[in-house]
C-alpha cells in the first residue's frame, strides 16, 4: 500500500481537493456522515490557503487537514507577494507536512493563473524535492483566456517556474479548453474539478493495484518526466456500443482530454492503464490500439486492471512534447505582459504630465 | 476574489449580447455548412494551421465571397453575407478547426456536407462500400412525457470494407434526451461488407406538436448517406382516462384488545372514463384479525362518477399501533396505487407499557449512537 499526500493550493486546488475527497466518498452530498473513503492507497490530504473564507467552503476536508497562512485577504493575484509570503511561511508548511509521516509520492494541486496557488506551487514542490527523497508532481489548472492579463502572465510564469524546476512533472488541465462542461463559470468549476477528481482517483488506484501487465510508480515517473514535464490525462469509458478498441481511442481524443493536445504528434511518452472484464477485453485489439500509438509517439506503457463485471475505462497520461497550444498560450501570455507594460507608461506619462502641469502651482483660498 | 468575479461577470453579460447563438462545428478540408436549404453556404477552402487561420468562401443570393478568419471574431458587414453575424476559427489541426458561428435565431442548424470534388475520375469502382442507413420508431403518436427508443440501423451492401464511418444526429424540436441514454448515438467505426449495426438512443417529448427527426447522416471515406426522416406527432393531453380513489373508514381508532373495529372501503372512480377490472387486495396487519368480510375484492366495472364500497369488522388482538394498507389496481393503473387507514391504537387490557423497556432502551441507546457519530463527523470536517 503506497502512502500518498495530496496537497490543494489556493482556492482552485483546495476545491480540486474537496472534490477529490467528496469523490473518494463516493460523491454524495451526504456522504461523508455514513461513508468511509475509498481510496486504495493511505492517502492524507491537506487544503493549504492564504485566504481563511476559501478554506471555510471546503466541504470534505477534514478541518485538521486545512492549513491557513496568515496573510490577510490572500495575495491578490500577485505571483511575487506570494513567493514572499511562501517563503516566510515555508518552515511552518514543511513542518506541517512532516507530521503527516513519510510518503511514496506527492501531487500539489493548484491554479496556474491566481496569486497563492500559483506563487507557493513551484517553490513548495521545491522545497519538498530538497528535503524528501520522494517524488512530487504538480496538478495545475489553465485559466479560462478571457481572464484577463494578470492570469495569463501569472500562469506562463507558473508553467515555466514548474518546467525549469527540480519536480517530477506536472499534468495540466485547462479550464478553457473543459469550459464545456458547465453552463456557466460555477457549472463549469463543478464539473471541471469533478472529472479531474474522479480521473485522478483512478489513477491513484491504478499505481497501487496489482495490474495483468505492469505499470507502476516507475513508469509513471518516466512518463511524467520526458518532453516538457508537462502532461496531461485523458479518458474513455466503454458504453452500449464502444467497443476497447474505440474506448482506447476516445481516451486520446478530442473529448477525453484535459488539455488540447494531439497525441499521435505532440506527445512524447504515454502510459495506459485499462479496466475491465476480462471478457471486454480483447488482447489483440488492445494491442493494435496501443501499437498505434506508440509506433507515433515511443513508448506506450499499459497495465491492465481485471474488474469482474465492469465496463471497460481508459485512462492514458500523456507527457506533451512541442505543443501548439502551449505556444499559443505562452504567445498571448507575452502579449498580455506588452498590454500592461503599455498601460503602466501611459499612467506614468499622465502622472508626469498632472505635476508638470502643476509645477509651482500652489491651491489659492 | 470579488473583483475577478465581478470582471467575469461583465464579461460574460457583454459576450452574452454578442454571442447568444454562437454554436461550434469541426470542419475538415473540403466540407461546407447548409443553412435553410441553400439560403446560407459556408465552404472551407483551406486551412493554414501554422498561421492560425482558415479559408472560407460564403454564398448566399447566388453570390460567393472568401473571407479569411481566425480565432478573434469578425463580423462580417458586407450585404447579402452580413446574414450571419460572426464567425471564428480556433483549434487548428493540419485538417480541421472548430469554427464558431453566430447565426440568426429563426434559422434551424445547419447541415454539414462534403464538397464534391470533380468525382468520377476513379476507374477502379469495381469494389466500393455501400451504407444504407434507416431509422425506425415503434411509436410515432405519443403523448407528453413519453419516451420514444429510435433505432438506427447500418448495413454496408458494398463489396468492400466502409471504415472510419462516422454519424451526425441532430436533437428533435421539442424533444430532449431520456436519463439514461446516449445521445448523440456513436456508430461502428468499420463496417465489413454485408455487415450490418443497429444503435439506439431514447428521448423523451417535452412538448405537443408535430416534429421532425431529421435524416441521420452517415460518412465513411468519401461516401455520405441519409435515412428517412420520421415525423412524431406529440398529444398534451392524455386522453380518455379513468382514475379511482380509494377512501378507508374506521369507526373507532383507539381501542383494547378484544375490541372490534368496523372498516368501510369506498373506492370512487374521478376520471371521464369507466374504470375495469378493478381489484383491491390487502392483508391484516398481525395484532388485529378479520372478525367478518375479505379485504379482497373484484369489481368488473366502475362507471366514471361512481363508487362501490365495502366493509368489514376487524378484531384487535394485540397491542401496538396498525395501518390497514390496501392496494388498488384497474386497467388504467396496472401498477396500483396504495391506500393506508388511519392508525389504530390498540391498548393491552392488563399489560402496561413499562414492559416494552426491552425493546425501547436498546433502540433508544442506538440512535443516541447515531447522532453522536454524526456529530462528530460534522465536527471534523467543521473549519
Ligand atoms: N477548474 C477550476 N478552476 C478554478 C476554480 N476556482 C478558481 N479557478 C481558476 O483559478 C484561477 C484563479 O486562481 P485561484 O486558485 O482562485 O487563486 P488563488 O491561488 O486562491 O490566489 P489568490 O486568491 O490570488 O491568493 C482562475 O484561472 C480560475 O478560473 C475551481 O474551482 N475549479
Ligand atoms: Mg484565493
Amino acid at each position: 500500500m503506497l502512502n500518498i499526500l495530496l496537497l490543494g493550493v489556493g482556492q482552485c486546488g483546495n476545491r480540486i481537493l474537496d472534490s477529490i475527497n467528496r469523490e473518494a466518498f463516493g460523491g454524495g452530498v451526504v456522504s461523508k456522515y455514513y461513508g468511509k473513503q475509498k481510496f486504495v492507497s493511505n492517502v492524507q490530504t491537506m487544503a493549504i490557503n492564504t485566504a481563511v473564507n476559501d478554506l471555510k467552503e471546503l466541504r470534505f476536508t477534514k478541518s485538521r487537514d486545512r492549513i491557513h497562512v496568515p496573510y490577510l485577504h490572500g495575495v491578490g493575484a500577485n505571483r511575487n507577494v506570494g513567493k514572499d509570503c511562501f517563503e516566510n511561511n515555508k518552515e511552518l508548511l514543511l513542518r506541517a507536512i512532516e507530521e503527516r509521516g513519510d510518503f511514496d509520492v506527492a501531487f500539489v494541486i493548484a491554479s496556474a493563473s491566481g496569486g497563492t496557488g500559483s506563487s507557493f506551487t513551484p517553490p513548495l514542490i521545491e522545497a519538498m524535492k530538497e528535503r524528501y527523497n520522494y517524488n512530487v508532481y504538480g496538478i495545475v489548472v489553465l485559466p479560462f483566456r478571457e481572464e484577463g492579463s494578470i492570469y495569463l502572465q501569472n500562469s506562463i510564469f507558473c508553467l515555466k517556474d514548474l518546467m525549469a524546476g527540480s519536480g517530477d512533472g506536472t499534468i495540466i488541465a485547462d479550464n478553457e479548453f473543459l469550459k464545456n462542461l458547465g453552463k456557466d463559470i460555477q457549472a463549469a468549476y463543478d464539473g471541471i474539478n469533478q472529472t479531474i477528481a474522479q480521473r485522478f482517483l483512478f489513477l491513484l488506484k491504478a499505481l497501487d493495484s496489482e495490474m495483468m501487465m505492469v505499470t507502476d510508480l516507475g513508469d509513471f515517473k518516466t512518463v511524467m518526466a520526458s518532453g516538457s514535464k508537462l502532461a496531461t490525462i485523458g479518458y474513455g469509458e466503454a458504453s452500449n456500443n464502444l467497443t476497447i478498441k474505440s474506448t482506447i481511442k476516445q481516451s486520446v481524443s478530442h473529448g477525453g482530454l484535459l488539455f488540447q493536445l494531439d497525441p499521435y504528434k505532440e506527445a512524447t511518452r504515454a502510459m495506459m492503464i485499462i479496466e475491465g472484464d476480462k471478457k471486454y477485453l480483447n488482447v489483440n485489439d488492445i494491442t493494435t490500439e496501443v501499437d498505434r500509438l506508440s509506433s507515433d509517439i515511443g513508448h506506450v506503457f499499459k497495465g491492465v486492471l481485471l474488474r469482474d463485471g465492469v465496463m471497460p475505462r481508459v485512462l492514458t497520461v500523456l507527457s506533451i512534447g512541442a505543443s501548439v497550444e502551449l505556444d499559443k498560450l505562452f504567445d498571448i501570455g507575452v502579449q498580455a505582459i506588452g498590454k500592461e507594460q503599455v498601460k503602466k507608461e501611459q499612467i506614468a506619462m499622465q502622472n508626469q504630465s498632472i505635476s508638470d502641469k502643476l509645477e509651482g502651482l500652489q491651491p489659492l483660498y | 476574489m470579488r473583483k475577478i468575479w465581478i470582471i467575469l461577470l461583465v464579461l460574460l453579460m457583454f459576450s452574452g449580447v454578442a454571442s447568444a447563438k454562437v454554436e461550434y462545428f469541426y470542419m475538415e478540408n473540403n466540407t461546407g455548412l447548409n443553412f435553410m436549404n441553400g439560403y446560407y453556404l459556408i465552404e472551407v477552402i483551406d486551412i493554414k494551421k501554422a498561421d492560425f487561420f482558415a479559408i472560407v468562401n460564403l454564398t448566399s443570393d447566388g453570390q460567393s465571397n472568401r473571407y479569411h478568419i481566425r480565432s478573434e471574431s469578425s463580423s462580417i458587414s458586407t450585404y447579402p453575407w452580413n446574414r450571419i453575424n460572426d464567425i471564428n476559427a480556433s483549434f487548428f489541426t493540419d485538417n480541421s478547426f472548430r469554427m464558431g458561428i453566430d447565426y440568426p435565431d429563426n434559422w434551424s442548424a445547419p447541415v454539414k456536407y462534403t464538397i464534391s470534388s470533380a468525382t468520377g475520375t476513379k476507374s477502379d469502382s469495381s469494389k466500393v462500400p455501400i451504407i444504407v442507413v434507416t431509422k425506425s420508431v415503434e411509436e410515432t403518436d405519443i403523448n407528453v412525457g413519453d419516451i420514444i427508443e429510435i433505432k438506427i440501423k447500418t448495413t454496408n451492401t458494398g463489396n468492400e470494407t466502409a471504415s472510419g464511418v462516422t454519424l451526425t444526429e441532430y436533437m428533435p424540436e421539442g424533444f430532449i434526451r431520456a436519463t439514461g441514454s446516449r445521445f448523440p448515438p456513436v456508430v461502428k467505426e468499420k463496417l465489413e461488407p454485408g455487415e450490418s449495426d443497429e444503435i439506439y438512443y431514447a428521448l423523451e417529448a417535452v412538448k405537443a406538436g408535430t416534429f421532425t427527426i431529421e435524416p441521420t447522416k452517415i460518412e465513411y471515406g468519401t461516401g455520405r448517406k441519409e435515412s428517412n426522416s420520421i415525423t412524431i406527432t406529440v398529444s398534451r393531453e392524455v386522453k380518455e382516462k379513468s382514475q379511482l380513489v380509494t377512501e378507508i373508514f374506521i369507526d373507532d381508532n383507539d381501542v383494547m384488545t378484544g375490541d372490534l373495529i368496523n372498516m368501510v372501503v369506498k373506492i370512487i372512480n374521478n376520471g371521464n372514463a369507466s374504470a375495469e377490472s378493478v381489484l383491491i387486495e390487502g392483508s391484516v396487519p398481525k395484532g388485529l384479525e378479520l372478525e367478518e368480510g375479505d379485504l379482497r375484492q373484484l369489481y368488473k366495472k366502475i362507471e366514471s362518477g361512481e363508487y362501490e364500497s365495502y366493509s368489514v369488522i376487524l378484531k384487535a388482538v394485540d397491542g401496538g399501533n396498525y395501518t390497514v394498507r390496501l392496494k388498488t389496481s384497474y386497467n388504467d393503473d396496472t401498477v396500483g396505487f396504495a391506500t393506508s387507514s388511519e392508525t389504530i391504537s390498540v391498548t393491552k387490557k392488563e399489560k402496561n407499557p413499562v414492559d416494552y423497556w426491552y425493546i425501547i432502551l436498546p433502540i433508544t441507546g442506538l440512535i443516541v449512537g447515531v447522532v453522536l457519530f454524526t456529530m462528530n463527523r460534522h465536527k471534523e470536517y467543521r473549519y
